[in-house]
This record gives structure tokens, C-alpha cells and sequence, in this order.
């Protein structure tokens, strides 16, 4: 659906797009992630040429993207990071917009916008103008601008920044059901939780560049980390984090503000041994966790900082 | 696809407050106000007697050559008629300097080498004051060459000037009469054609994947977007063009202020002038990416404009059509202000048309300027 080849992007001295490398299967929900400013909606921004790039090849559903590539455009939903709508049309008003721009027949189009709002759960608020909305259903009428003409390839980029935890679910639920219903995804995010709930594959970019790509098995599979062990645990001294390091198959071991977090290695379960240590010299532990790597830790793993950085 | 776009377009127009208010109900206030301070200045179509002073000299009292053709035209003994052109008021040169500091003269006559005229600032007045001299010097001129080098043409040459003598008294200003007053009016709607470029500016807004999401967003759809500038600079059009004719309906209909009589000529300057209005809106839109810069550049152009044109006086309009005449035939707004007041006192449609067609060359230039920019498909940076 999507193939991307070396592409390339300076902004002056700055690489935003470092030789990026990205196929993108039809049926796909296909995940972006990385921090802030790693080249996410660039990447985007290039696809739909709406950027020009200083070296590469960027080719949709089989054809070269271009300004003029309208044909192709016509197959295309996008949803930007910040919400494009006009606010002196109401919600109504701005779907039947940008529908029109893709679907001349009246009919049809007067169809179309009803499934997109109630798809998007805007029954109520068909009249609202988008100052009246809140900051997700504002997202939410964003989403249906994008979608509403039944596009085969849709952009999602960030859709769910700042947006309340119900209507993120909504949001979500929605993507998924518009790839069972045949749109292929490109969903950007640096909500690993997010990518990790709805994507089937995932590429990980930081610095213009994807640094690992695959579903989430295979990205973390990728890593040596293979358990996470925190402990609520009250007195625990050095002596202890020693013991704890040479046990079989840690990789480190943490201790601060009374959180002991013990990581070991893919294919060796401590949480016993842990447990036994804490109980044998008598230390008083609480809460305790027991979690497999997240696309974070992949993150972590492979650039050494956090996702969120 | 056109009546999708136009419809919307328009309906965004008519809910945007403030495009609301800067092209329609400004305009209408500041016609009301100019109707309140000095709607009562004008005085109709006819022109008043100006105060003239003479200084005494044996060149120019009684007995004179020139003080006949002055007594012609003018109160000089306190027996005032309809057709004065001057009121002569004599003295010394003191006492004429004094008469022009206070205001009670516009400029007066003193014999210097020749017969000089005084003025202390250049406005309507003065210009007559003159002209009435220039024409009384080139007559005296062309006697005395004519009765040095052809006397047998004499009696022709005096039959010749006392028929322009005629021509000039009796002959109709303009199918409308005058209005000083409406001077004002015509750069106050100059104003509002040319205002309407704040609105036109967020049309490129709308357009250009560099400036708004939502033009990124507009970007990716099938429609090329050359098109839809086309569909929505039409609603923004049809929109601007229907408030100016509401405020011209207002300045003409309701406040009375009179434009002479060729209404039809009227619309079509309005038509033009916001064409103009719009078009150099859409040209500051595609200079650059700073909102406030456009911003800036469109409610100061339009001010600027207005204010040469004589928003704020004609006194200004006078200064610059002498000063600097280069601004006076490339500034928008003197042009659409040139167009109602040749309407309004020329019966020949000369100097109307060279001002139309001035404009039309601005909003061409304007146009494709935005085109040119327009046709850049991808950016840099969005």
C-alpha cells in the first residue's frame, strides 16, 4: 500500500529524515512510534506531498505520490495531529465540507456524513458549532472530516493527544473498526500503549531513522530483557541489591524510594527467588509487579533513553 | 464541485464576526459620523463666494484693466449676488497678511512685478484663485501679442475671450452638480472596497499547506487547489461587492449624500475597486508565513491608501496629486476616489476610464502574483 525508500529530509543542517525505509501492507494497521520530534508526522507530511524531500522514493497503491497524484488522493482519509476544522461551520457543516471535496453526488455524500457521525458517536452534537465541543469530541469530529468518504488508505497522526480517557477508547475502538471494515492504517503515536493495543505491526523511529520494525512480539523479542520485577520493599541495603545482581539471569537491579525494580533476562523467571530473599531477611515489601518488556523497554534497550524523553 | 465549495465558503464568511464587522458595519459607522461632523459642510452643488483680498496699488484699483474683470465676477462693494465668484476685500499689505493668518481670506493679490497671489496653504479655494489669475494673465498675454504682430485680428481675439468668458460663467459643472463634502465620501468607499483585502488574506490561509493544517488537510483531497481558489475567492467576492453596494445604498440613500447621477458607472467602480480589494488581500496572503506581518501590511495598506485618498481631509489628496504624483495614479484607493469624483464632475468619461483601467491592471498584477505563488504544490516545511 505504502512503500517509502531512503527517503530523505534536511531542514537546513537538520536530517529530520534520515534514509527512512517503510513498507506498509494492505489491511494493515501500521504503528509509527517515537518520541517527539523523531520525524513521525515529517514522514507523513512527505507520503502525502505535501513536503519536498531531498532524496527518496515515496511510492501509494503502487504509484508514484506526487502533488498531482489525484487518482491516488481520492483513496486518501487524513486526520492531522491538531484538528482542521472550520469554526463557523458546525459539525454537520465541516464532514459535508470535506466529504464534498471527495464525493460530488449529494446523496450519496448526505449518506456518507450521517455513518461518519454516527461512526464517531456525534449524534448529539450535529448542530455544535467546534467551540461548543469539548477537546475529544473536537478530536472526534476531526477523525470524521478524515474518514467520512470511506477512504481505502487512511493517516492518523497523534489522533488522540489530549483527549480524555473515554473518548481515547472511542477513538481506538473506532480505528480498529475501520480496518475490519477494509481501510488500511498509518497510525502515528508516542502512546506505546496505544500502538501496542491496536497496531499490527509497529515501526519504532527516533532521529528520522526507523530504528526497529515488526509486530510487538518481534520488537520484543529483539531485546534480552525478558521480565520486569518491581517490589514496594522497606530497608532493603546494598548487601541485598548484591545478592539480588547475582542472581541467574538479571540484568540490574534498582533500588530507590523504597521501589525495588529487578530486570532479567528473556526466558529466566526470579520473582521467587526475589520473593524468598525479601522474606528470609525479614523485609517488609508491599505491592509487587511482575511485567513483560513494553515497546518502551525496546526503546530503552535499543537508544537508551525513554520513549517519553 | 463549485456550488459545494462557493456555499461553504460563503457561509464561513457570513459567520466570521469580525470580517462581518470591518467590511460592513465599520464602513457604515465611519459613514455616519463623517454625515454627522461635517455632513452639513458642503452646502449642495453650489459653491461658495471666497474672500479674496486685494492689496492697494495704482496697478490694481479702480480704473484697471484687472479690476474690471475682477468687478465682473465679484463683490467688490459690499453687493453681493448669487454669481460671485470672489468677495474683494482691499487693504495694505499688513492688513491683508493679517486677514489670511486669521482665515477670513483665502489668499490675496498683491502687485509685485507683476500680479502675485499669496496663499498660506494649497486647497479648493486657492486652486480657483488661481486659476482665475492664470487665465486672466495668459488672456492679457495673448491681446497684447495679437495687437502687436496681427491688429487686424483684434476684434476676433476679444470676441474669442469674451465667449470663453461666457463659456465659463454658464456651463453645468457636471450632469450632477458639485459636492465638496462628498469628497470624503468617496475615499470613505474606497476604504470599504479596499478592506475587503483582510478577509481575502485568510482565503490564501485556507489554501497554502505551509500556513494552516486545514490548508494541509485541503491539500490532500482530488480538488486542485488553483480550482478551489477560484470557487471560494468567488463567495469571498460576491460577499465583499454586496456589502459595498450596501454602503454605498446607505451613503446615497439614506445619509443623501449625492453621487451625481450615473448609478451604473457607480457600481462598476465599486465592483472594480473591491476586485482590487480582494485581489491585493490574496497577494499579501501569499507573501509570506507571519499572520500579523499580512495583517499589518493590509489594514495599513488600506489605511494608508484611504488616508492619501482623503479619508481624512481632501486637504491631503490635494497635497499628493501635486507632491507626489506617482502615488496618486498607483494608490488604490485615490484611483476608486478618482473614478466617483470624475463621475461626479466631468462629463467626459476620460478620466474614468484611464482610472478603471489602472485598477484593472493592479488586480491583474495582484492576481498573478497569487497565482504564481499558488502553483507551488509542495513546501519546505508545513
Amino acid at each position: 500500500m505504502i512503500s517509502v525508500k531512503n527517503l530523505v529530509k534536511r531542514y537546513g543542517d537538520l536530517v529530520a529524515l534520515d534514509h527512512l525505509n517503510l513498507e506498509i501492507k494492505q489491511g494493515e494497521i501500521f504503528g509509527l512510534l517515537g518520541p517527539n520530534g523523531s520525524g513521525k508526522t515529517t514522514a507523513i507530511n512527505c507520503i502525502l506531498a505535501l513536503l519536498k524531500f531531498s532524496k527518496g522514493s515515496i511510492e501509494v497503491m503502487g504509484k508514484q505520490m506526487t502533488p498531482d497524484a489525484y487518482d491516488i488522493k481520492q483513496d486518501i482519509g487524513i486526520v492531522t495531529q491538531d484538528v482542521a476544522v472550520f469554526e463557523e461551520l458546525t459539525v454537520y457543516e465541516n464532514i459535508d465540507y470535506f466529504c464534498g471535496l471527495y464525493i460530488t453526488d449529494k446523496a450519496e455524500r448526505a449518506s456518507l456524513v450521517e455513518e461518519a457521525i454516527v461512526f464517531t458517536g456525534l449524534e448529539d452534537y450535529r448542530k455544535f458549532y467546534p467551540k461548543k465541543l469539548s477537546g475529544g469530541l473536537k478530536r472526534r469530529l476531526n477523525i470524521a472530516c478524515g474518514i467520512a468518504h470511506k477512504p481505502k488508505l487512511i493517516f492518523l497522526d497523534e489522533p488522540t493527544v489530549a483527549v480524555d480517557p473515554q473518548s481515547r477508547n472511542k477513538i481506538l475502538e473506532g480505528i480498529q473498526e475501520l480496518n475490519k471494515r477494509g481501510s488500511t492504517i498509518l497510525y502515528t503515536s508516542h502512546y506505546m500503549e496505544e500502538v501496542e493495543m491496536i497496531c499490527t505491526r509497529i515501526a519504532i523511529m527516533d532521529k528520522g531513522k526507523v530504528i526497529a520494525s515488526g509486530t510487538k512480539n518481534e520488537l520484543k523479542s529483539m531485546i534480552s530483557l525478558g521480565e520486569k520485577i518491581t517490589v514496594e520493599a522497606f530497608g532493603l541495603n546494598g548487601e541485598g541489591t548484591d545478592y539480588l545482581k547475582a542472581l541467574k539471569g538479571v540484568l540490574s537491579v534498582d533500588y530507590a524510594d523504597n521501589l525495588l525494580v529487578v530486570r532479567s533476562q528473556r526466558g529466566r523467571n526470579n520473582l521467587v527467588h526475589v520473593l524468598d530473599y525479601l522474606k528470609s531477611n525479614n523485609i517488609t515489601f508491599n505491592k509487587i509487579y511482575s511485567e513483560m518488556p513494553t515497546l518502551n523497554d525496546v526503546f530503552l534497550e535499543i537508544t537508551g533513553k525513554e520513549l517519553r524523553d | 464541485m463549485f456550488k459545494h465549495a462557493f456555499v461553504y465558503n460563503l457561509k464561513t464568511i457570513l459567520r466570521e464576526r469580525e470580517t462581518v464587522f470591518w467590511s460592513l458595519v465599520y464602513s457604515i459607522l465611519m459613514a455616519t459620523i463623517f454625515y454627522f461632523a461635517f455632513g452639513n459642510m458642503g452646502g449642495g452643488s453650489k459653491f461658495y463666494t471666497i474672500n479674496l483680498g486685494v492689496v492697494e496699488s495704482p496697478l490694481l484699483m479702480e480704473g484697471t484693466q484687472f479690476h474690471s474683470v475682477l468687478s465682473s465676477i465679484s463683490d467688490v462693494d459690499g453687493k453681493s449676488s448669487e454669481n460671485d465668484l470672489f468677495r474683494v476685500m482691499t487693504g495694505n499689505e499688513e492688513e491683508a497678511e493679517e486677514w489670511l493668518k486669521n482665515g477670513r481670506i483665502s489668499g490675496y493679490l498683491i502687485y509685485d512685478d507683476g500680479i502675485q497671489l499669496v496663499v498660506s496653504w494649497s486647497g479648493f479655494n486657492q486652486t480657483i484663485i488661481k486659476t482665475f489669475l492664470d487665465e486672466y494673465k495668459q488672456t492679457i498675454e495673448i491681446v497684447k501679442e495679437i495687437s502687436k504682430d496681427n491688429p487686424t485680428a483684434m476684434f476676433k481675439t476679444i470676441t474669442d475671450v469674451m465667449n470663453r468668458r461666457d463659456f465659463l460663467i454658464q456651463k453645468e459643472v457636471s450632469p450632477g452638480g458639485g459636492d465638496f463634502v462628498a469628497t470624503l465620501f468617496y475615499a470613505l468607499l474606497a476604504m470599504s472596497c479596499l478592506i475587503a483585502s483582510t478577509a481575502s488574506v485568510f482565503e490564501i490561509t485556507k489554501l497554502q499547506a505551509n500556513l494552516s493544517t486545514l490548508a494541509a488537510r485541503i491539500n490532500c483531497s482530488p480538488v486542485k487547489k488553483f480550482k478551489l481558489f477560484l470557487y471560494n475567492i468567488s463567495a469571498s467576492l460576491f460577499f465583499q461587492i454586496i456589502v459595498v453596494l450596501i454602503v454605498l445604498a446607505y451613503i446615497m440613500l439614506v445619509l443623501g449624500i449625492d453621487f451625481g447621477d450615473r448609478t451604473g458607472l457607480i457600481i462598476l467602480t465599486c465592483m472594480i475597486g473591491t476586485i482590487t480589494g480582494v485581489f491585493f488581500g490574496t497577494f499579501t496572503g501569499v507573501l509570506g508565513k507571519s499572520e500579523g506581518m499580512k495583517t499589518a501590511i493590509t489594514v495599513g495598506g488600506t489605511l494608508l491608501s484611504s488616508f492619501l485618498a482623503g479619508l481624512m481631509g481632501t486637504g491631503i489628496k490635494y497635497f499628493v496629486q501635486e507632491n507626489i504624483p506617482i502615488v496618486h495614479y498607483i494608490s488604490p484607493a485615490n484611483l476608486i476616489s478618482d473614478a466617483f469624483y470624475s463621475l461626479y464632475y466631468y462629463d467626459s468619461l476620460n478620466r474614468f476610464w484611464l482610472n478603471i483601467a489602472v485598477l484593472c491592471i493592479i488586480s491583474l498584477v495582484f492576481f498573478t502574483i497569487t497565482c504564481l505563488v499558488l502553483r507551488r504544490k509542495t513546501y519546505a516545511s508545513v
